[in-house]
Order: structure tokens, then sequence, then C-alpha cells
């Protein structure tokens, strides 16, 4: 068995013979289900892929919509209480939200379904917990960075030309405001494709995360390395494309 | 130095006085808690499981006759013990790291700034999941998970407020005097970048209990019967929807605490750090 699985030759014999399969992409075989781990992880990431990119596009559209809110009508009442809510958002632990959207929407009033991935209703209450906190820290970022913009020259001269409200705050203030929250939207991506193995446990969502953690319990250590290295991959590359989207927003800005 | 003006400062911050408040309450709260929980967290008495809220049992009774009271009071020790000791932890490693970084710059500083780059490059969920993975479950293990996933944004904070103070005029006036190294960065340094340490050090607070009470929830942290907030509500999920009270008042206590972590951790943020005046 120890020679079988290589368990017998030095450390970084067995490393340099992982590294050489990774790259062609065999892990092995998951020692719980001795299905291939590529099998294993290939569904569970198109699941977490899923969930986390519906979650992202809800999360930027409540986020930016109450941070473009507070940062237009600033130090009023509703900054206040829209920034409070934001930070409710930042503070609300995934599992607990999970749950009570669970009895309301599921168990009371009988309308979505609270477990797996059954259709496109399936997606709508794992997706709005997991996007809860990123929702949260984008309204913050939008907001700051809107204030920011609000009251700069370009902003007064765009209004004293006579360009109306909307454009203004879409065309000029936005676009600039944008920019950092560029790369707290691509670092929220990353958190979710990678933290969402708290909400899929919640949902019983057939995801990544999930995979992850019951591997744990079962020390099925091929699927772990497995799982790591494609999240750690995915993360890295989603903030290089975030970088990369900082070119589209911002012409002053060129790579190479 | 007098903390007046700061504290005139931040007094004007509503959210913040309320965020603080919650803290010190919890604080206090996770002190005393042995003397002030009106039961043992731990002594069962299934005659009177999942009771619903009562005066006998303000927040109700668990599946097992445990008054949920008791053990989010008792709660409020565990969970804000782990959320103290892993940013400590953090603040710690990740300050000197960015410190020797900032201090010493050339080789040094692009060592370690690589490091963290690739350090980043993991999500603190995952580093701590996997780490769990490799040391076992449990709540030392949980600390240390959530202490080295938290380094990256200390070492940062330390480094770029190093670098602002190794040049100013006090730090090359102790040089020229002759200063050693250590006392400069001691004497002078530490107390000077301190400040923006311990505000993000606040914040940090209220991921660590996120994520702690995630990992606990998950089953990797802190283990039944022991009453931490997110192993609490993990035990209440089977009856979620006959007595929500077991998963309920752990949950909404974990939101509150976090939410007073933020909300004072942005005041202060403000208050160390003023933006353009209002």
């Amino acid at each position: 068995m120890r020679h079988q699985m290589g368990l017998d030759r030095p450390l970084h014999v067995q490393y340099l013979r992982f590294v050489e399969r990774a790259v062609a992409g065999d892990f092995g075989r998951s020692v719980r289900t001795t299905r291939p781990v590529r099998v294993e992880i290939a569904q569970g990431f198109s699941n977490t892929f899923q969930l986390a990119t519906v979650s992202i596009v809800l999360a930027t559209l409540v986020g930016l919509s109450l941070g473009c809110f507070a940062a237009l009508r600033r130090y009023t009442i509703y900054d206040t209480l829209a920034m409070m809510t934001a930070t409710l958002g930042v503070s609300a632990p995934v599992f607990w939200v999970g749950l009570m959207l669970i009895v309301l929407f599921s168990a009371d009033l009988r309308l979505l379904p609270a477990a797996g991935n059954v259709g496109w209703a399936s997606f709508i209450l794992p997706a709005v917990a997991l996007g809860l906190n990123s929702s949260g820290i984008i309204a913050r970022m939008t907001r700051a960075g809107m204030v920011d913009t609000l009251s700069e020259d370009y902003v007064r001269t765009a209004r004293s030309k006579g360009v109306t409200e909307t454009a203004v705050v879409i065309r000029h203030a936005l676009k600039n405001a944008m920019i950092p929250a560029i790369t707290v939207l691509g670092l929220q991506y990353g958190y979710l494709l990678a933290g969402a193995a708290i909400t899929e446990t919640v949902f019983a969502w057939p995801g990544l995360g999930r995979l992850m953690v019951d591997s744990i319990g079962y020390r099925d250590y091929p699927v772990i390395q497995a799982g790591v290295l494609v999240v750690g991959v995915g993360f890295t590359l989603i903030n290089l494309l975030a970088d990369l989207g900082y070119a589209v927003v911002d012409p002053r800005i060129r790579y190479g | 130095m007098t903390l007046r003006p700061l504290w005139i400062r931040f007094r004007r911050n509503r959210g913040a006085l309320l965020g603080a408040a919650v803290v010190v309450v919890f604080s206090v709260l996770g002190l005393v808690a042995p003397w002030v929980a009106p039961y043992d967290p731990l002594t069962q008495n299934l005659a009177q499981g999942l009771q619903p809220p009562s005066f006998a049992h303000p927040l109700g009774t668990d599946e097992v006759g445990r008054d949920i009271l008791s053990r989010v009071i008792v709660g409020s020790r565990i969970s804000l013990a782990i959320a103290f000791a892993s940013v400590g932890l953090a603040l710690v490693v990740g300050g000197s790291l960015g410190l020797l970084a900032g201090f010493c710059g050339g080789r040094v500083d692009s060592v370690v700034s690589r490091l963290l780059d690739v350090w980043l490059a993991l999500p603190g969920l995952l580093l701590a999941i996997v780490i769990i993975a490799i040391l076992g479950v449990g709540i030392d293990n949980v600390i240390i998970s959530i202490a080295l996933g938290g380094v990256p944004p200390y070492a940062r904070v330390a480094r770029g407020s190093t670098l602002s103070v190794k040049e100013s005029g006090f730090v090359e006036a102790a040089r020229s005097l002759g200063a050693p190294d250590l006392a400069i960065i001691l004497r002078h340094i530490v107390p000077n970048i301190l400040a923006f340490l311990l505000v993000q050090a606040t914040l940090g607070i209220a991921t660590a209990l996120l994520t702690a009470s995630g990992l606990s929830f998950l089953g990797l942290g802190a283990q039944p019967p022991m009453p931490e907030w997110g192993a609490m509500l993990a035990d209440g999920r089977p009856y979620l929807i006959s007595n929500p009270q077991v998963s309920v008042f752990p949950g909404f206590t974990i939101m509150l605490v976090a939410l007073g972590f933020n909300l004072f951790g942005d005041g202060l943020l403000e208050t160390v750090t003023p933006r353009k005046a209002r």
C-alpha cells in the first residue's frame, strides 16, 4: 500500500510527482468516492462558479445603488441609515442569515427551495445570503468614492455646462468612483468563490466549498490538495482580471 | 500627547459611540460571564427541553434543556477570546513583518512584500480551512488559522506607516545622536504606527468573530457542548422550524457584536485619519 501510493519515497520526490501529474490535470482519485479528483472538483467548481457569479452581480447592483443613494444625500439622515444598513450587511453572519431566509421563505411562505441546485429559483436564497457581506462592502466603497468625486471640479464643470443630473452622476462621478471599487469587486468575487463553504453547507449546495469541508472530515487529502490549488489559481486570475479592468474604465491606465 | 481633541472628534460620531457601547458591554460580559449567567451553561435538564422564551428562561432553552441566555453570556467569553487572541497574534506577526520590511527596506522589503503577495493569494477563510485540515479541529487551531489568514493587512499597514515615519525629523534626529536601530524602532517608530494598527485590529476583530463562528458552525472549531455562538447555531439547525430560538439568539448576538466592532473601528478610523472637513 505504501509503495503503491508512493509514500515510501523521499518527500521532494513525492512533491515533484504531484506537481508533474497536477500540471497534466491528474490529481489522482478521491479516497472517499474513488472517482477521479478532477471530476469531483470540476463538478463542485461549476456549481460554486454559478452561485458566486449570480451573487456578485446581485451584490454589485445592490451595493452600487445603495452607495450612490447615500453619496447623493450625503450627511443627511438617509445617508446615515443607508450606511448603517451597509455596515449591518458587513456584520451579518452568512450562516445565520441563510438559516433565517430558509425559515422565512422556504418554511413559512413556501415560496423558494431551501436546498440543492434545482433550477433558477434555488439560486435566489443562497445568492442573497452569500452576496450580503459583499454588497455592504461595495456600498461603502461606492459611497466613499462618490463623495470624493462629487466635490471635484469636473463634476461642477459638467453641471454648469447644463449636463443632466443623471448623466453627471453616472458618466462623471460614478465612472471615476468605480476605479477603487473594481479592486474590491475583484477581491469580493474571489472571496465568494472561495468562501462559499458556509453558504453551501447551509443550503446543501453541491459546490467546491462544501466538497472541501466534507473532504476535511473524511481526510480525503487528494481532493483537499486539488481544491486549494484550484481556488488559489482562480482567486489570482480574478484579481488579474480586475487589474486589467481598470484600463477599460480608465483610459489613462495602460499596460505594456 | 493629550487624547482630548481625538475624543471630541470621536464623540460626534453617534454610530461609533453605539459601537463602543456594544464592545464595552460584551467585553465586560465576557469577563464576568460565569458569575452573571443565571444557569450553568452545560447542565442539561431534559424535562425543560426546547422551551420558548419565558420569565424563567428569557431566551428559551435548547434541545437538552440548557438555558440559552446563560449559554449566550458564557459564549461571549469564548467567542471574544478566540477573536481577540487571533487578532492579537496576527497583529504581532503582521506588525513585526511590516515593520521589518519598512525599516530595513532593500532586499528584506522585496522578500517580505513578495511573501505577502503570495500570502494574499489565498483568501482568509480558505486558508483557515486548509490549516485546520492540517492541524486538526479545535479552538487552538482556529485561533492559529484565523491569525495566519489575517496577517497581510497588518503587515501592509505597518510597512506603509513605517515608511512614512522613518523619514520624519525626529527619527533623523535620533539617528544623528547615535541611537541604535532597536532603540529607534521601539521608542520612535512603534508608538507612532501603533494607532493605525490598533484601528485595523478593531475592524479585524469583527471579521475574526465572523470567521471563527463560521468555522465552528461548519464543525471545524469549537466542539459541542462548548457554548460557542457558531456551534450553538449549528446545534439548533434540526429544530429551526419548530424552535427557532435555539439558532436565532446566538446568531443575532454574533451580528450585534460584529456590528459593534465595525462601527467602533470605523469611528476610530475617522478619528485618526480625518478626511475632508464636513
